[in-house]
């Protein structure tokens, strides 16, 4: 089901406002749905203890139309989103990467449009510095090749091919 | 030896410094899904990287008393959670470097260091350290953007929450606590009482700590936490000095008051011993009263909260018997 408001993406949050009376229910996509949370300005006040204000922002029907069968399950744990909305808080770390669009709109009340800054585990910096090392590498690989330096390339080669091999 | 009995900085003012990382490992769910295989097999990775460091000591929570464990919660070294809900929790103490690692919390992992007094670089150079020693040895979860990721999801980027304990009784009498929550709220810092329910700060204790955990880095939240609790404690200061100005005599009377009432009571509750804590710890800083130090005075109300109160008489004790207790224990630690 196409979201309502951009008719792009996959619908993938489902809301259903009763205001004076009057329901009114609309199927956004995880970005759409951002926005109108920062127009409509609901849940203003955010309590990080409030198993009641996210569990009430992702329920009730974030799921849709789907059949308890065709849920989306995490590879690791097993969970649904639907049990994630329960208790407000994530099954496992693999999580977070298959529901990476269902959660959004949870994390940008959250923590707003930041991204990570700081440390970083020491195992994904060595990645990041070998990775960067491989792209040198190939930048030496095609000069030495260009410029028909052919003994060159192959021990450039062989480097980038055991760097690789480390990652 | 700790946060509560020895000395630091600035203790008019700052009781203690915390920082607490959270961390997970790849490959392994989080809270009640991590059976009892998963819990051991964190629990003897963390051990084989601490046990190479020395000096740490491990607690199953679940093999001591609750009595013991509500202990550990007064004395601030474990969450409320971490004493109750956690099937397969462990508890790695380092008195000497003041490192409490709460293994099988809500994360799988808590490095926590508390410091005596108003301590953040060193606090947070502590804790990282202890990371780096661990992440060295294991897998830790972690994403590009979400940072370190967490069970909740309020604690994802560093997982990093560093809060003080502060002292603010001229602050609390005067009915500002809620103007500075409400500044404070603004630059990202949450206050509360470090004791008693609600947001009442028994003793006139409040712990004030770091909402944003995504989009800094560690050291700005450090910086950040650390400017705006020295202008809450500038503030206090200056509020000491006029409550000082304006009627020294009716300050001090009200002082040694609370004094008397502490070292003569025939019964004295915890609540009331609170109370009268804010009033005497305020009296020894202003010096008006001598023979005791702020640290031990610390130290006397952590040890008359009521399951270190129990565990020392060495027995049960009925509320009534406790309130007895407390007041003989606080009578013959006070000065003449």
């Amino acid at each position: 089901m196409k979201c309502e408001k951009c008719n792009k993406n996959e619908a993938t949050v489902f809301y259903r406002e009763i205001i004076n009376g009057k329901e009114t229910k609309y199927a956004l996509c995880a970005t759409c749905a951002a926005e109108k949370e920062k127009e409509s300005g609901l849940f203003t006040s955010f309590s990080p203890f409030g198993g009641d204000l996210l569990s009430g922002f992702f329920s009730p029907l974030v799921t849709g139309k789907k059949t308890v069968r065709d849920e989306k399950k995490c590879t690791l744990c097993g969970s649904t989103f639907r049990e994630i909305c329960s208790s407000s808080k994530a099954g496992c770390p693999v999580c977070y990467s298959v529901f990476r669009e269902e959660f959004a709109p949870t994390l940008m009340k959250l923590h707003g449009n930041t991204v990570h800054r700081g440390r970083v585990p020491g195992r994904i910096e060595k990645e990041a510095e070998k990775k960067n090392e491989i792209t040198e590498l190939e930048k030496l690989l095609r000069e030495a090749v260009a410029a028909e330096k052919y003994e060159e390339a192959a021990v450039l080669r062989d480097k980038i091919r055991t760097a690789k091999g480390e990652i | 030896m700790y946060w509560y009995d020895e000395t630091g900085k600035e203790k008019d003012v700052f009781v203690s410094t915390r920082v607490r990382l959270a961390r997970n490992f790849t490959d392994y769910p989080f809270g009640d899904k991590l059976g009892k295989t998963g819990a051991d097999e964190i629990v003897e990775k963390v051990k084989n990287v601490l046990r190479e460091n020395g000096g740490y000591t491990y607690t199953v929570l679940s093999s001591i008393d609750e009595i013991q464990r509500e202990a550990m919660v007064e004395k601030r070294i474990i969450s409320p959670e971490f004493a109750k809900g956690c099937k397969y929790a462990t508890l790695a103490e380092n008195r000497d470097k003041k490192i409490y690692v709460m293994i099988c919390e809500e994360d799988h992992l808590r490095i926590q260091t508390i410091l005596p007094g108003f301590e953040p670089e060193e606090a947070l150079k502590i804790a990282l350290e202890t990371d780096s020693l661990i992440d060295n040895a294991a897998k830790y979860a972690f994403d590009e953007k979400l940072g370190y990721l967490t069970h909740c999801p309020t604690n994802l980027g560093t997982g990093m929450r560093i809060s003080v304990m502060m002292f603010l009784p001229a602050l609390t009498l005067l009915k500002r606590m809620d103007s500075v929550k409400n500044e404070l709220s603004r630059v990202g810092v949450t206050v509360r009482g470090s004791f008693g329910e609600g947001s009442d700060g028994g003793g006139a204790l409040w712990q004030l700590s770091n909402s944003v955990t995504l989009g800094q880095t560690e050291e700005e939240i450090m910086q950040k936490l650390k400017e705006a609790v020295s202008v809450v404690a500038e503030n206090e200061r200056e509020l000491r000095r006029e409550l000082e100005r304006h009627d020294s005599d009716r300050l001090k009377d009200k002082i040694m008051r609370s004094y008397g009432t502490m070292k003569y009571s025939h019964l004295l509750s915890s609540s009331e011993m609170m109370k009268l804590y804010s009033d005497v710890r305020l009296g020894i800083i202003l010096g008006y009263i001598s023979g005791i130090s702020a640290e031990a005075l610390d130290m006397l109300l952590i040890s008359s909260l009521p399951a270190n109160l129990e565990i020392s008489a060495g027995k049960e004790l009925s509320d009534r018997e406790r309130d007895i207790i407390r007041a003989k224990n606080v009578k013959e630690a006070l000065p003449l």
